[in-house]
């Protein structure tokens, strides 16, 4: 896991520049979305719809590290011949995956969650500017049946060698059904059960009411523990990925 | 028993051919059809032989990438399909000169990574990357980008990257192509000094002159088979290529080359034949046949 972290701690050194815009696109796109929904509200919105959008912003983010990043860093690793190396190699691809998403999330996740939390500190009190650093780090913490979406979809990798069509996939999930932006409440019965059966609706809320709504919804700890089976389900389908790959030799896609 | 031993081993691959929009058919390609190798300790063996012969699909499965249909491979002793994990310790792979390297990352944070793979600790893997950068003569690109390397400055990074830990068995698959000639022989340079050090090396090239230059032992492997095997030279006696005498010599005033299958013995016998013939002699040698040619001669290229 060592090697890990080092790579994902110098490949984000060489970008920081670029993850420091991510972080100050947060506020922007919130304010777009709420300036859309005062138009739309015929000028009556108040300040909670803002910082909904704020916190969902910064959740989008650390969701997009958990699917897409995860598909892309595999779908690198395997144009480059990267894995290759790696799977020759004792350490395990996947433990080494995991601590590069860790890394990854803990700079991307950070970046974006301060810059939340001073808007935050600034408009409610420094009380709620720690409630969201707090639902940050549960945020990180439970995001792990998100990867396990991203690591069941790697399967298609080889075939596909593009991991564009599979971070889509994961994307429309997130935004549609996410609960990130609007509450899944104002979705159709049939879309909220689809939204029911994913984990980021539960996980987006469950950080949401700790950072805006200084509670922890306990009930919600349940679901969150069963979502935990997309995980497993990742790392079993990684598991027959990595077997396949050793069958079929077929590890590089360039 | 030999340090490195592979036995009856198969492979199958099974692709599909795609015909049209909805139709396809399987694709059978045996790229291993019971190949026996051994290796003693120490020694270079080369695989020889044309493209889809089977070099690259012996190399992977020695290196734990890929899994025999059936057959035995150890290194060291151990079993590659039931011990992976050991012999991923035991052996330093090179597969392409130009590939699986971060672009942004420089040689030395390259190495590192890859150091921590083979469970080093940090200071460790930093120490070293730093002794094989010297040793390829990288050091003072080491904080260079990869992506800025030369192709001869990334074959001599994957090298040492198939160095970091220490390996015992070495698999160099082609570690010169496309590179250019003094690219192609530092990395000559650095292998015969690998061998020198004893390490066990299992290497592929199509630059036959390389192969004989730096080879103890040749595979000559064709459809998935072994089809003659032995040091260079012997090699080529058995594909039937002997060393030739040649002489050229002028015979009442006209210049003649005499030839005779033979060494250093045919020589000087043809040497004494045109001197007993009256003849001057102007020149005399002993043409050995490259590699190069009892290899293509022998796959029936011209």
């Amino acid at each position: 896991m060592r090697a890990g972290f080092y790579l994902a701690l110098r490949l984000n050194l060489r970008q920081y520049g670029a993850l420091l815009l991510v972080s100050v696109l947060v506020p922007f796109f919130a304010a777009l979305f709420y300036l859309a929904g005062w138009t739309a509200a015929g000028g009556r919105s108040d300040l909670d719809k803002f910082l909904y959008q704020l916190v969902g912003m910064v959740l989008l983010i650390m969701a997009q590290t958990a699917s897409s990043n995860v598909l892309w860093h595999i779908g690198a690793l395997t144009s480059g011949g990267q894995l290759e190396y790696l799977a020759a190699s004792p350490s395990s691809p996947l433990a080494v995956l995991l601590a590069f998403y860790l890394l990854d999330l803990a700079v991307a996740g950070l970046g974006a969650a301060a810059i939340a939390a001073a808007i935050i500190a600034a408009l409610r009190g420094a009380l709620f500017a720690l409630a969201t650093l707090l639902a940050t780090a549960i945020a990180s913490a439970t995001s792990l049946p998100i990867v396990g979406l991203a690591l069941a979809l790697a399967y298609f990798l080889p075939s596909l060698r593009n991991p564009s069509p599979l971070s889509m996939i994961l994307n429309v999930a997130v935004v549609f059904f996410g609960g990130v932006l609007y509450p899944v409440g104002i979705l159709p019965a049939s879309l909220q059960a689809l939204s029911r059966l994913l984990p980021f609706a539960t996980w987006a809320e469950f950080a949401r009411s700790v950072g805006l709504g200084l509670q922890a919804p306990l009930r919600e700890l349940g679901p969150l523990a069963g979502y935990l089976a997309y995980f497993a389900l990742g790392v079993a389908v990684w598991g027959v990925l990595m077997r396949s790959l050793r069958r079929s030799g077929l590890y590089h896609v360039w | 028993m030999s340090f490195v031993v592979g036995s009856g081993l198969r492979k199958r691959f099974v692709t599909r051919e795609r015909l049209g929009l909805f139709k396809s058919r399987a694709k059978i390609v045996d790229a291993l059809n019971g190949v026996d190798i051994s290796i003693d300790r120490g020694r270079l063996l080369s695989l020889v032989g044309p493209n889809g012969a089977g070099k690259t699909t012996l190399v992977r499965i020695f290196a734990t990438l890929l899994l025999p249909d059936e057959g035995k491979a150890y290194v060291g002793g151990l079993d590659v399909v039931g011990d992976a994990d050991r012999v991923r310790r035991l052996v330093g792979l090179m597969l392409y000169p130009d590939k699986g390297f971060f672009g942004r990352l420089s040689g030395l944070e390259n190495l590192i990574y890859y150091g921590m793979l083979y469970g080093l600790g940090r200071r460790e893997a930093h120490r070293r990357a730093e002794e094989l950068l010297k040793s390829v003569d990288l050091w003072e690109a080491r904080h260079s980008p990869f992506e800025e390397y030369s192709m001869g400055m990334k074959a001599r990074l994957g090298l040492a990257k198939a160095l970091i830990n220490n390996p015992e068995f070495l698999l160099l698959d082609e570690p010169t192509v496309g590179i250019d000639p003094v690219g192609a022989r530092k990395v000559r340079e650095l292998i015969r000094g690998l061998k020198r050090e004893g390490i066990t090396i299992l290497f592929t090239s199509h630059n036959l002159y390389e192969v004989e230059e730096l080879s103890d032992e040749v595979a000559l492997i064709v459809g998935g088979r072994i089809v003659a095997r032995g040091p260079p030279d012997a090699l080529k006696q058995k594909l039937g290529f002997e060393p030739v005498a040649v002489v050229r010599a002028v015979c009442s005033g006209e210049e003649r080359t005499l030839s005779k299958n033979g060494d250093g013995r045919a020589l000087a016998a043809l040497v004494r034949e045109a001197v007993e013939a009256g003849c001057e002699v102007l020149e005399a040698y002993v043409r050995e046949p490259p590699l190069e040619e009892a290899v293509v001669k022998t796959l029936g290229g011209s």
